[in-house]
């Protein structure tokens, strides 16, 4: 009969074994837990320690590190796929006249920014600002997660968003389109399309905390034991 | 030559096919169960499984949920609506694929 302290130190052992994320550590340590039991049971003489170990040997040379990798190839593919249904469902009709109208203000805004550099700053600013807004409202929108006292690989995803805009403005502001913003204005097509590209990081921003109380309340039922009661 | 490497592409459909027929499986049940089935001629590891698994679960052909058995968690798979359709698919292709290695074991018998 294994006792709980038992079952509990195979959450070490997991962790012991570069599993950090509480979510697989779930899943592996009920796997090691059936396997023992029969193992004991066929072995009497095995110990709990000796059993684990021949159990563990069984996941072959790389341990668990496999299936902790596939198991984060497919939260974030499934996170993105949640994450453009989101976006997606934004699009209501209020929802789409107010970002035609902010999209058509940038536009306009373009227009009359004419001289050197004008253009580029305005970007930069709104840019800026994007990363700023979207930093705050993540933060607001992430504190139901309070009450998370482990880590999830499940919860993980709601983090990303913040890198990939940064990245974006880093990308846009060393790219080619940008590079030259010191010398020269740019032109109405590239302002246009850059600020399309803002427009979709501003909608993305706010379809986020849908995403972000969606996984909390299946977080919170998939693993209870996970957040504080 | 390896055992393992013999069956590998057939896993799936294995997997599918269990759990169709038994509704709800956790990841160590179906390796029992599947060593129970063919004798011990059959033996996933977890290595395999597992990634498997998550695999199905990205293609939204399983999905999964938890409960409580006393103070442990464990993790169930079951085949979403979709999963169900696909099953019947991957079933008939490996039906097919057992039918063409005949051919090609057996050619005798297999012309009839």
């Amino acid at each position: 009969m294994i006792t709980e302290e038992q079952y509990e130190s195979l959450f070490a052992f997991c962790r012991k074994h570069y599993v950090q994320y509480y979510d697989v550590q779930v899943e592996l340590a009920d796997h090691l837990f059936s396997a023992i039991e029969v193992c004991i049971k066929e072995n009497p003489k095995l110990s709990f320690e000796q059993a684990r170990d021949k159990i563990y040997s069984g996941f072959g040379i790389k341990g668990f590190s496999d299936i902790v990798a596939s198991r984060e190839k497919m939260m974030g593919k499934k996170c993105s796929q949640q994450k453009w249904k989101m976006f997606l469902s934004y699009f209501t009709i209020p929802k789409i006249a107010m970002t035609l109208c902010i999209y058509a203000s940038l536009l306009l805004a373009g227009r009359f920014l004419k001289e050197v550099n004008q253009r580029a700053i305005l970007l930069l600013v709104v840019g800026v600002g994007l990363i700023i807004f979207e930093i705050i409202y993540s933060i607001q929108t992430s504190k139901i997660f309070k009450k998370q006292q482990k880590v999830l690989l499940y919860t993980s995803g709601r983090l990303y968003d913040i890198l990939y805009s940064g990245l974006l403005m880093q990308l846009l502001f060393t790219s080619s389109i940008l590079n030259k913003l010191t010398i020269t204005i740019i032109s109405s097509l590239n302002f246009s399309l850059i600020a399309f590209l803002f427009l979709l990081v501003f909608i993305s921003i706010l379809a986020h905390p849908q995403f972000t109380k969606e996984l909390y309340s299946s977080a919170c039922k998939l693993y209870p034991k996970a957040f504080a009661s | 030559m390896k055992k393992s490497s013999l069956y590998k592409g057939c896993l799936e459909p294995i997997i599918m096919r269990l759990l169709k027929d038994n509704g709800r499986m956790y990841g160590y049940q179906i390796t029992q169960m599947v060593k129970e089935l063919t004798k011990g001629e059959l033996n996933i590891t977890e290595g395999a499984l597992y990634p498997l698994l998550h695999k199905l679960e990205e293609q939204e052909i399983v999905e999964t949920e938890t409960e409580m058995i006393g103070n442990r968690m464990r993790k169930y798979y079951t085949l979403t609506k979709a999963g169900k359709k696909h099953t019947s698919i991957a079933i008939d292709a490996l039906k097919t694929f057992m039918q063409s290695l005949e051919f090609i074991v057996n050619p005798k018998t297999s012309l009839g």
